[in-house]
């Protein structure tokens, strides 16, 4: 990542159809927007680090929020998601290729130039969109949301969806068709499971938040889509029904990515394979069912289904929490940088699923919905959790991808700084809205303590800024005084892991045979 | 077949869990939205079903920028209806070259195999 | 469900309910927590053995996952009697209040009583409520979606434009609790807040005559 190979000419740089040349490009440029919005937080957490307006006005405030959000979703995560899939899905099922190359290349450019188009927004009279990054109607239509900047980021939600949308229909033809010889559905490592299981959700819900943002920009310039009685709510589920299943597209990759961490360290087969791929394809057809339980306060849902599929997902969750802690136990855990991020995203994510087991239940929800409760609760689940998930997999997986090392101390240093900074920004969050803090909103009185919460989570958030500083220090060092990794620093698992680093071109010179869902791993026990 | 099994039966999975929200709901735009996304879901199904095997051995393309000229392209065609008609004759333009060269690119790949 | 008495007080409902929720989240947490740590502790690497364990343990897995589909089904059924009465609806009697939520405002009108209590940016609008009493309301919004949220009660509805959401609250206990608005509604979202006054009950007869 961010770092381009040398003797590549910018027009392959640019037009280049390997796979591995697709994912650097697309997590590179998502790691631009996460840069990006995540200063928009900081800017936020500024503003609300006292009661009253100092930093920015309230117009500003709600730009800020709407783009950081989106950017967040849109821009950053599910792209960050699909670029791990769409580099190492081809390396751990031995394959030379991606299926439908060029459809993948289209996806790939269509997300900086929807990412380009939502930004641009700033630029226009009115400003950028500022209805949210969930954009209800009728807040976001023509009378209430006027100019531009709206539609600029209806069209780049657009391009960034169906971005990753072609995307994720390569990975998982790849998938399907591309294996190698003996690279049965039931030997596919646990992280090219994870991306089946997230391709699935994103082919089968992306779509929705495409018609559903279409028919905004129809309500907008043609005709009130939205206009009647029905108009909002019809909004809100074909919104949630892309908006929830996204959630799980952002949390899939980045399990499967700790799930390899914590074997490969661990020195252990990944526990319970099996029910982990059952538990990833009921938890993903499950997901699909709980969209609504963001809509509990409309009264205008059937609640009772929707608290009974949000609830029931804890079974699929704990049985992955068993399967990661099974391989711990009985292991021998070498604590490197990636391990503690896995580590990291084991704990902080059970933060996000329990307050997650809460909101699912609409008595509940009615009290803490759209407040800072909800807002802390998927801030455990996305930052302190995916975001982990995705730095346990830059840490383990960089040295494969650029044949250089990571500094580790530094690793520990960010690891040390993230998980300070996230449970010292997440957790007041938790007790502020609980005590009637509402999400959204610029400005605030001191009542309950909310004063000294949100200076905790301003402290926390520049804790987190921190962390990221040292990252990027961490990629000038280790591309300045270059480590070499060779090909498999970890004693790795899966295929990746056989070819040099960086792979050649056509990934493989040669393959091991494959008689289970870690060839590597039953390669070393042989010899030991 | 067996490569299809997890996507058959999580299309099924889909079904049922759309078929329960039918019978709860009294609004039918959740569960029809639901049904449309399983219906997807069977697509894919159907898809592993009937290609299951691994296409002979291909050479990829190495380089395509028609396809890079194609996303610019749609992205051309949509700013057009804020910016203007002569973005869309631009945009336009450019997808219809842009889909000749993609034409080209996978016509001399073919030759070439 | 329906008469008038079964309306329950939402705050002790769902302080009930959220104990057995939060409880929940601690022992699990708890276990969680601690098992991470003694696996960090008891099984960090010393030499450079390869440990040989087994690879799954179905049986323990299943009954495992049985237990939490108990658990979750617990919780469900807890939710849903909660629910039932949270969400319950008097078949009569009560105040009526209506909710006029806009941008960036309320009007609170009792239809019963001919009385209006309008929001101004200088003033707060102030609901006056009778104590013990079921508030049957009848809330829309004249533009975009609100949410009328008072966190003393722990209880919110949204409000839509063009349909009417009705529920009914009762507050068992004399007081000012401060209202807002929970759904982001455009610029000044932030400021729309308004106050319940809870009064006895003659305390609000003379109040809605004054």
């Amino acid at each position: 990542m961010l770092v381009v190979p040398r003797r590549a000419s910018l027009i392959g740089w640019v037009g280049s159809t390997d796979h591995k040349r697709i994912g650097v490009r697309v997590a590179t440029y998502a790691f631009g927007f996460f840069l990006l919005s995540g200063a928009f937080a900081l800017v936020m957490r500024t503003e609300l680090a006292r009661p009253g307006l100092q930093v920015v006005s309230e117009n500003t405030y709600n730009e800020l929020f709407t783009m950081h959000g989106s950017g967040m979703f849109f821009l950053v995560m599910a792209p960050l998601a699909l670029a791990l899939g769409m580099y190492f899905v081809p390396l751990q099922i031995g394959a030379s290729d991606i299926a439908w190359p060029r459809l993948a290349l289209i996806g790939d450019w269509l997300i900086p130039l929807g990412g380009v188009t939502m930004f641009s927004g700033f630029l226009t009279d009115h400003g950028a969109a500022k209805a949210g990054w969930t954009a209800f109607a009728p807040l976001s239509d023509i009378d209430r949301s006027p100019g531009y900047g709206m539609d600029l980021w209806i069209f780049g939600g657009l391009l960034a969806t169906a971005g990753v949308l072609l995307l994720a229909i390569s990975v998982l033809t790849t998938i399907v068709r591309f294996r190698a010889p003996g690279m049965t559905m039931l030997r596919l490592p646990v992280f090219t499971w994870s991306m089946v299981a997230t391709c699935l959700l994103v082919i089968t819900s992306f779509p929705a938040l495409i018609v559903a943002l279409s028919l905004l920009f129809v309500d907008r310039h043609f005709s009130g889509v939205y206009e009647g009685a029905s108009g909002p709510v019809l909004y809100q589920h074909l919104f949630w029904f892309y908006g929830h299943p996204v959630v799980y597209v952002i949390f899939f990759p980045f399990i499967g990515a700790v799930a390899e961490v914590v074997a490969v360290f661990s020195r252990r087969r990944f526990f319970g394979y099996h029910a982990l791929v059952l538990s990833l394809l009921v938890f993903a057809a499950l997901s699909m069912s709980v969209w609504a339980h963001h809509m509990f306060a409309t009264g205008r849902v059937t609640n009772q289904y929707f608290a009974l599929t949000s609830t029931i997902l804890l079974v699929p969750a704990g049985v992955e929490y068993f399967d990661l802690i099974g391989t711990m136990i009985g292991g021998s855990i070498l604590l490197s940088s990636a391990m503690l991020f896995a580590v990291g995203f084991i704990v902080l994510f059970l933060i996000g699923g329990l307050t997650g087991i809460i909101v699912a239940s609409p008595p509940l929800d009615y009290h803490v919905h759209d407040t800072y409760f909800v807002v802390g609760h998927f801030h455990y689940t996305i930052f302190a959790g995916s975001l982990f998930g995705f730095f346990a997999a830059v840490y383990y997986w960089y040295p494969k991808v650029t044949g250089r090392m990571l500094r580790e101390r530094l690793g520990k240093l960010q690891f040390v700084l993230y998980f300070l900074g996230a449970n010292l920004t997440f957790f007041p969050m938790l007790v502020s809205g609980y005590e009637g803090m509402p999400r959204r909103v610029a400005d605030y009185e001191n009542i309950h303590d909310l004063s000294l919460m949100n200076m905790l989570s301003t402290i926390g958030a520049f804790t987190i800024a921190l962390g990221t500083l040292v990252f990027l220090w961490n990629l000038r060092v280790s591309s300045r005084k270059p480590v070499p990794a060779g090909n498999d620093p970890w004693q790795g698992h899966t295929l990746e892991w056989w070819t040099t680093s960086p792979p050649p071109p056509h990934n493989f010179d040669s393959l091991p045979p494959v008689r289970s869902y870690s060839p590597l791993y039953d390669r070393r026990l042989g010899e030991s | 077949m067996k490569v299809a099994l997890p996507f058959v039966a999580w299309a099924a999975l889909l079904t049922v869990l759309a078929a329960v929200l039918w019978v709860w709901s009294s609004d039918h735009v959740p569960p029809a939205i639901f049904t449309a996304a399983a219906s997807v879901a069977w697509c894919v199904g159907l898809y592993a079903l009937l290609r299951p095997f691994p296409r002979a051995v291909r050479r990829a393309p190495d380089l395509s920028l028609a396809s890079g000229l194609v996303a610019l392209a749609i992205a051309m065609l949509l700013l057009s209806a804020l910016v203007g008609e002569w973005l869309l004759l631009i945009g336009g333009g450019a997808l219809v070259a842009g889909l000749v060269w993609l034409a080209r690119e996978l016509r001399a790949e073919r030759r070439v195999r | 469900m329906a008469g008038a008495l079964a309306i329950a007080d939402t705050r002790s409902q769902f302080t009930d309910l959220f104990s057995v929720y939060q409880w929940l989240t601690v022992v699990v947490a708890g276990i969680v927590f601690g098992l991470v740590l003694f696996a960090l502790v008891r099984y960090r690497r010393r030499g450079n053995e390869y440990p040989r364990g087994k690879d799954k343990h179905t049986v323990a897995e299943s009954i495992y996952a049985l237990v939490l589909t108990a658990i979750a089904i617990t919780l469900v059924t807890l939710t849903f009697r909660t629910e039932d009465k949270t969400d319950a609806v008097a078949a009569n009697g009560g105040v009526r209040v209506d909710i006029v939520a806009f941008q960036w405002q309320w009007r609170f009108g009792y239809p019963d009583y001919g009385k209006t209590v309008l929001g101004t940016t200088e003033h707060v609008p102030t609901m006056v409520l009778p104590v013990g009493t079921v508030v049957r309301f009848d809330g829309i919004s004249r533009d975009v979606i609100h949410s009328f949220w008072v966190p003393a009660a722990r209880f919110k509805r949204d409000e839509f434009p063009k349909r009417h959401t009705k529920f009914d609250l009762r507050f068992d206990r004399v007081g000012t609790y401060i209202g807002r608005c929970a759904e982001f509604c455009g610029l000044r979202h932030t400021n729309m807040d308004f106050y319940v006054r809870v009064v006895p009950r003659d305390a609000f007869q003379r109040w809605v005559k004054s």
